[in-house]
């Protein structure tokens, strides 16, 4: 191997770090990519033979610049977010020294690896395609590399580099399946470019209709069995008791409990949550989106859960690990469980606490009711009567609110999205002595018609009320339902046709009412689901079962036989793709009509010795068979002279196929002939 | 002690393996290279991207994410099937010697390899050297043929020969090399180097005076003339004159009295025999050059006078294996 680069070869290395670098984008500042761009334009003039390789002084201060730059943008090297800035940073001055293979080598692993870390941030199919047109890019620059390139055309690298990634897919397949799925050796530093989504764990008026305006989803349910109905579908995933007169939050307890899980600590519950059973028990899986928090969503009281979650005092599922990446669990439910029968004493000052000063007309107003109803029960159906018929607004672009925000929004503007419901709703239970706090998770959910799953989008994002009852604990009351009913027994976009998704008018959800794009969608969503539950997710388990139904048991003889027959089937297939293409020569009419004459007479114990030509051939067979003599001797005489002499005759071909095939016809005797011989 | 020693140990394991390749892949003409004399291995890039892989495969486990997983058994995949790939590219070529021609020693002997394909496949940037010499590259189309030429500085007067080739392909990856060694029974002629300097020797005498064997010329003998007194006795043609033809004299070589003789004893002031090679070589040239005829006489070789390129070349061959081992030049070509 020369040291020295093809010419061509530079344009593949470079368009290949293009590639790989392009899916990073999202999650790089924009200087990044654009030293990337200066130092391939730069190096681009020097192939051209423009400009000169830079000097050493001016690459060295380019390093030092990104660096520097590199950790005053992330504060530390150490993560991945400034390890992707540096490795794009360095395959792009790479580039500017890129002289023999040896740099260049350099610049396409790092190419590969580029290619293969950006499914650390997203992991869809349409990422692990740009992903892996990185990879094709990166092993067509290296074919680039080792080819002489005089010898073949432009494309001819990226053809036989995917060729080769094609034949190297059954190998891949075989490890993805076999190979076994070990806990991590240690942890491993995470995106903190990602954005937080799904809702926060504090709740001012507003930030439920900012996620009513996303489409994004949020999460995949799949029910063993059927699903419960519609209005039965609250995700509860935040419980928020505490309120400073304009925000609703979680209590510190309930903070120090998620710290606790993320530590690992087996039981994090400040306090044993406590319910009674249910009777009507669901039982589902729930992948949820990457959201960069902590907080895992499940319907009514969770009973049973996975390894990777555990439960909070309020009965929230609190996940181990920030979800920065897909993650699904298992959960099963009681839809009517009795939560937490008796209130601890401790507790009950913290469900009721309000802060002195806010909204004086709502305190006063729900005193006076209280006071009039004979239980907190008939007291909370008023305040529900109330919002149904006096003149409240379900909007996603509610106006803004004073300080005295429950005051302004139920005496004055009416105008409100679920949050302003709930949290007026509870205001006034809190002011007439009632232990009330507001959910929050996701509401509701769409089926998909093709397999038995729900999403969950951003737009189900929703906010509820519980109020704790003497005897009946937790329970569920939703002000939302008491002014859209549709919101809860359909969906958003159906009671809010003409404000739904109106910042984005690209958005297939708007449209779902048009069937085509209802079909597209929910076929685009099954691929992604089933995706993700049959690559994303998986896991040990997965494997096991997998492996025991592929190989009837298992075992680690079975597995090594199934691996050296799998792996062995994938390699004759590229040895045969390799080798098997001799291609046999195609004989001309009267040469394969004499070979035809030879199989029959070496079927009949005469066969063709090699080196012996067909005279000898000839001579030794009227020796050994004179009965056959004239018929052989005609064939070959013939044979020769179209072969041979060079005459073209068709006459003469026509009558050596047809002596041939008398020969042949004739086999019968030969057959005889030969039984004959060899009794003797 | 322990230098010497080691040095041994190297001599010993040396000549081993030249003995175990020797039997394994025997010197011949041509040879085709199939799973009997390619080897394999990852090369240095090689060991790199293994390291890459198991970087990513921590990365995957470490992240727990299948994709990477998926991309790590899939580059790792890759590796296997350049494996084949690589092989293939050298499997099924046939190399064979394609003729040198002579040079002097000190200049750089060129061999022409003939590349020839024989399984109907592309064998892209295929190097050939020797341990001491350039690489060439060469490509074969499928079912074609390319040659090539390496250059070797040859040293020595006499058969040279270069050895074991070495030839290999990192096609189509550079992540692996394929290599064989073959020994195509290649030699090339070396000339001695011709002496800086030395003028001719001014007894390099005219004619007659140099005859040492009489005998030795009856091969060249040419014809009759009419005997002139004077003619040596002993070429007279007595037969003739038995016959009752006139008195004729045997004539051997017609120019035989305007031909140099180079004799071997005049070198001798050069000193040992290398020196003395390199002398007559310079003569032969020089000679050869002035187009004047020229015998040679060696100890051992007699070549009789004669011009032109042919008898040049026979001349320098003559120096050239003068006093060595005559069993080397066998079987040379």
């Amino acid at each position: 191997m020369s040291m020295r680069l093809p010419r061509r070869s530079l344009l593949w290395v470079m368009g290949a770090l293009v590639v790989c670098t392009a899916p990073h984008l999202p999650h790089l500042a924009p200087w990044v990519p654009a030293v990337l761009g200066f130092a391939l334009f730069w190096r681009y003039r020097v192939y051209q033979g423009r400009w000169p390789f830079p000097p050493v002084a001016a690459r060295a201060l380019l390093v030092l610049v990104s660096f520097l730059g590199v950790g005053l943008q992330f504060r530390t090297i150490n993560g991945l977010d400034p390890a992707i800035a540096l490795l794009v940073i360095a395959a792009g001055l790479k580039t500017l020294e890129m002289r023999d293979t040896r740099d260049y080598l350099i610049a396409c692993f790092t190419g590969y690896f580029l290619a293969s870390s950006q499914v650390l941030f997203e992991q869809e199919i349409q990422h692990a395609a740009m992903a892996l047109a990185g990879l094709v890019a990166v092993t067509a620059a290296l074919v680039a590399r080792h080819q002489r390139e005089s010898a073949r055309g432009f494309p001819s690298p990226l053809l036989l580099a995917s060729k080769m990634l094609a034949q190297a897919l059954p190998l891949m397949l075989m490890l993805f399946v076999v190979f076994p799925r070990i806990a991590p050796l240690w942890s491993m530093p995470q995106s903190k470019a990602a954005a937080k989504t799904g809702p926060s764990d504090t709740l001012s008026p507003g930030d439920i209709a900012r996620l009513g305006g996303s489409n994004a989803l949020a999460f995949r349910v799949a029910f063993d069995g059927a699903p419960p109905i519609q209005h039965d579908l609250y995700w509860r995933g935040l419980v928020l008791s505490q309120f400073d007169g304009r925000e609703w939050s979680v209590p510190a307890f309930a903070r120090m409990e998620a710290d606790l899980a993320l530590r690992g600590l087996r039981k994090v519950a400040v306090r044993e949550p406590v319910s009674v059973p249910g009777r009507e028990s669901v039982e589902y899986r729930v992948i949820l989106e990457p959201s960069n928090r902590q907080w895992a969503y499940a319907l009514g009281t969770p009973r049973a859960w996975d390894e990777g979650l555990r439960i909070g005092s309020d009965f929230r599922l609190i996940s181990t690990t920030m979800i920065s990446q897909r993650k699904s669990y298992w959960v099963q439910s009681d839809l009517d469980a009795t939560l937490e029968p008796e209130l601890p004493a401790l507790r009950r000052p913290l469900e009721l606490r309000l802060p002195e000063g806010f909204n004086p007309r709502a305190r006063e107003m729900a005193r006076q009711w209280r006071a009039g109803a004979r239980s907190d029960r008939e007291f909370i159906s008023r305040v529900l009567a109330w919002f149904r018929q006096e003149n409240f607004f379900y909007t996603l672009t509610p106006p803004l609110l004073g300080r005295d925000s429950v005051d302004d929004f139920l005496f004055g503007e009416r105008r409100g999205f679920c949050e302003h419901y709930a949290s007026a709703f509870t205001f006034l239970l809190r002011a007439a002595g009632i232990p009330a706090r507001v959910v929050v998770g996701y509401q509701g959910g769409e089926r998909n018609p093709y397999e038995n799953y729900l999403l969950v989008h951003e737009f189900d994002a929703h906010a509820w009320s519980e109020a704790w009852l003497p005897g009946e604990g937790w329970v569920r009351f939703d002000p939302t339902a008491a002014v859209a009913p549709g919101r809860i027994e359909s969906s958003l976009g159906e009671v809010l046709s003409d404000e739904f998704l109106a910042g984005s008018p690209l958005a297939f959800e708007r449209y779902r009412g048009i069937p085509i794009i209802a079909l597209v969608r929910m076929r685009w969503d099954l691929l992604t689901y089933q995706w993700a539950k049959l690559v994303l997710e998986y896991d040990t388990e997965r494997q096991a079962a997998l492996l025991n139904r592929m190989l009837g048991g298992l075992s680690p003889a079975r597995l090594v036989v199934a691996m050296l027959v799998a792996g062995g089937v994938a390699l004759m297939l590229v040895v045969f793709s390799l080798f098997g293409a001799v291609p046999r020569r195609r004989h001309d009419p009267a040469t394969r009509a004499y070979l035809r004459m030879c199989t029959s007479l070496a079927h009949s114990g005469l066969v063709r010795l090699p080196g012996e030509g067909p005279i000898d051939y000839c001579e030794r067979v009227c020796r050994e068979r004179p009965e056959m003599a004239a018929a052989v001797r005609g064939i070959t005489d013939d044979f020769l002279t179209l072969g041979y002499a060079g005459t073209q005759s068709a006459a003469r071909l026509a009558r050596l196929q047809a002596s041939v095939r008398r020969l042949r016809a004739s086999r019968a005797f030969f057959f005889s002939g030969t039984s004959r011989n060899s009794s003797t | 002690m322990s230098a010497s020693l080691r040095a041994r140990l190297r001599g010993l394991i040396e000549s081993r393996w030249e003995r175990w390749l020797a039997r394994r892949v025997p010197p011949a003409r041509e040879v085709l290279l199939t799973q009997r004399n390619v080897y394999i291995m990852p090369s240095a890039q090689g060991y790199g991207f293994l390291c890459l892989l198991l970087a990513m495969l921590l990365a995957g486990m470490n992240y727990e994410n299948n994709l990477v997983f998926a991309f790590t058994f899939l580059l790792g995949g890759l590796f296997v099937v350049a494996v084949l790939h690589t092989y293939a590219n050298l499997a099924g070529l046939t190399l064979s010697g394609a003729g040198s021609s002579p040079v002097f020693a000190g200049e750089r002997a060129a061999f022409s390899l003939c590349l020839r394909d024989s399984a109907a496949r592309c064998h892209d940037a295929v190097g050939i050297w020797w341990r001491d010499g350039d690489e060439a590259e060469a490509r074969v189309a499928p079912g074609g043929e390319s040659t090539i030429t390496l250059h070797l500085y040859a040293t020595r007067r006499g058969w040279f020969r270069p050895g074991r080739l070495r030839v290999r392909s990192h096609y189509p990856l550079g992540l692996l090399r394929a290599w064989s060694w073959i020994d195509l029974d290649l030699a090339c002629l070396v000339y001695p180097r011709p002496a800086a300097s030395g003028a001719l020797p001014v007894e390099a005498g005219r004619g007659d005076e140099g005859f040492a064997t009489p005998d030795a010329g009856s091969e060249d003998f040419s014809g009759f003339r009419r005997y002139v007194p004077g003619d040596p006795l002993r070429h007279v043609a007595w037969r003739t004159l038995a016959k009752g033809q006139p008195l004729q004299t045997r004539e051997y070589i017609a120019y035989a009295d305007r031909s140099l003789w180079l004799d071997w004893q005049q070198s001798e002031g050069a000193g040992g025999v290398e020196e003395r090679v390199s002398l007559l070589c310079r003569w032969v040239l020089e000679l050869h050059r002035a187009q004047l005829q020229f015998g040679l006489i060696l100890p051992d070789v007699r070549i009789e006078p004669g011009s032109g390129d042919t008898h040049r070349d026979r001349a320098l061959t003559a120096l050239s294996l003068f006093g060595l081992p005559a069993a080397v030049g066998a079987g040379a070509a």
